[in-house]
């Protein structure tokens, strides 16, 4: 069932994959490290807006990120 | 304040007297409690009538500790017998200073301070006090020092209020949600005909007041967050009557359906605007118009499922099919609108334009319309996936089921 606690649970998932991707040791195996996506001529492409998503993601949500992990381990451990 | 005739002229008189005679300066609001009986006048309380108020006895004596806030009122040496009738009164507008002694006791002093240049520690009254009992305290009954005293906690409140307001409007834009919501009947009446029956307008421009989107009151065109949030009061109301109907209703089930439709909308809401941000796509849709044109989706769920109830399974797919058909229309004309064409960008898509290294580089970008078509039949799909998704469950597939209660 898709209520509001499991999009909830979802989202907060969701976005420890995406402060997990680390650039250097594993993006730039793909291709999609910072220096690629830095070039200027052309609009920004779809690949660019993502990469600056995720780098965005990153630093506004890796504190607050803390807090609400333990506060969900809290959560499971005692209420299973 | 009201009026206290008699305050000038106790104040005046005990000037004369021996201001030597005083045991202790008064000192703090907190000391309020402790006050002697004065003026009858004053209570900008209503008097609150309690077997302990009109204790003369809780009135203590000029000595009694600085009372904290707590104890207020309560710990005070009952050694006095004070027995006139206008100490009666007091208790009422004593405990009117009530909100002020919360504040640490530092806080009230120079609100206090002040009063105390406009009248010397006073005794209300011969009449009304024995001299020497609590002159110190009495001060606090003359009405120009609550009036002081009021106006002091008046101006806290707002600069607390105001606080609070600039914090939640950082939040959430109250100012631009009322825009949203200042419609009236004929608009209601005229969108719900839109809605069903797009193919009789004729003019889907949006009318503006320089630069500002006209209300929604007056362009029926014009976006508005009134009847989504109706619709969706309604869809779960409806979903209830529906589960009813099939026995299948628990008063949780409320609660369930309309979290689940909650979080279905703010998913929708999130992909598309990660989509409009991944795909670059610069218009003047902001969140919140994005917000009411997806929320107009409830108002063919509901319709859908209320058309399940006479024409069961293929009312309700006939029914779909038809509002979705209208929506997507509908969709299409405003957005097209709005999402193609508001985009003015300052220079012309085919200027040339120069990169940092002073070379001419010309952008072939013609504004993304591919893009924004893309985005708009991508918001048209999920707007008939959503509504499918929303009510499948939920209407009523054959006259007379009695389904066992059952959980999806």
């Amino acid at each position: 069932m898709f209520t509001l606690w499991t999009l909830i649970e979802a989202s907060l998932l969701c976005l420890n994959a995406v402060c997990i991707l680390h650039e250097e040791r594993f993006l730039a195996k793909f291709g999609w490290g910072r220096q690629a996506g830095q070039q200027d001529f052309g609009a920004p492409t779809a690949k660019d807006q993502v990469l600056n998503l995720i780098r965005s993601i990153r630093t506004v949500a890796k504190i607050p990120l803390i807090f609400l992990n333990i506060i969900a381990i809290i959560f499971k451990l005692l209420l299973g | 304040m009201n009026y206290n005739p008699n305050a000038g002229m106790r104040n005046r008189k005990w000037e004369n007297s021996s201001a030597a005679s005083r045991p202790r300066p008064a000192k703090r609001v907190s000391d309020v409690n402790a006050m002697g009986p004065s003026a009858p006048s004053s209570a900008f309380m209503a008097p609150q009538a309690g077997p302990g108020m009109l204790d003369p006895n809780m009135y203590g004596a000029p000595q009694a500790p600085i009372a904290q806030p707590n104890s207020y009122g309560f710990n005070l040496n009952p050694s006095q017998q004070q027995q006139q009738p206008p100490q009666q009164q007091n208790p009422q507008q004593n405990f009117g200073y009530a909100p002020l002694p919360t504040q640490p006791s530092p806080a009230p002093a120079p609100g206090a301070a002040p009063a105390y240049g406009l009248a010397p520690p006073g005794q209300p009254g011969a009449g009304a006090v024995p001299p020497g009992q609590y002159p110190q305290f009495a001060m606090f009954q003359q009405p120009i020092v609550q009036d002081m005293a009021m106006q002091y906690g008046q101006r806290l409140a707002d600069q607390g209020k105001q606080l609070v307001e600039n914090q939640f409007e950082k939040w959430v834009p109250v100012a631009k949600l009322k825009y949203y919501f200042a419609v009236d009947n004929a608009y209601v009446g005229r969108k719900l005909r839109l809605l069903f029956f797009p193919y009789i307008h004729k003019d889907w421009s949006l009318r503006y007041d320089q630069e500002h989107p006209v209300q929604p009151r007056y362009d029926v065109n014009a976006p508005d967050l009134y009847l989504p949030t109706m619709g969706y009061i309604t869809y779960v109301i409806v979903a209830g009557l529906l589960l009813g109907m099939q026995k299948r209703f628990s008063p949780e089930q409320l609660g369930i359906q309309a979290s689940s439709a909650m979080a279905y909308s703010i998913f929708e809401l999130v992909i598309y605007s990660i989509a409009l941000y991944v795909m670059n796509v610069k218009t003047s849709l902001k969140t919140l118009d994005l917000l009411a044109f997806t929320g107009y989706k409830y108002v063919n769920i509901v319709v859908c499922l209320m058309v399940s109830t006479l024409f069961f399974k293929s009312g309700y797919y006939i029914a779909l099919a038809y509002t979705s058909f209208s929506f997507g229309f509908f969709l299409l004309r405003t957005l097209r609108t709005k999402l193609l064409q508001d985009n003015s960008p300052a220079a012309p898509s085919g200027a040339i334009n120069y990169d940092p290294y002073g070379n001419p580089q010309q952008f072939d970008y013609s504004g993304g319309k591919k893009r924004k078509l893309y985005f708009l039949f991508m918001v048209v799909v999920g707007q008939a996936l959503f509504a499918f998704l929303l009510s499948k469950h939920l209407y009523l597939p054959e006259a007379e089921i009695l389904a066992a209660p059952k959980t999806f």
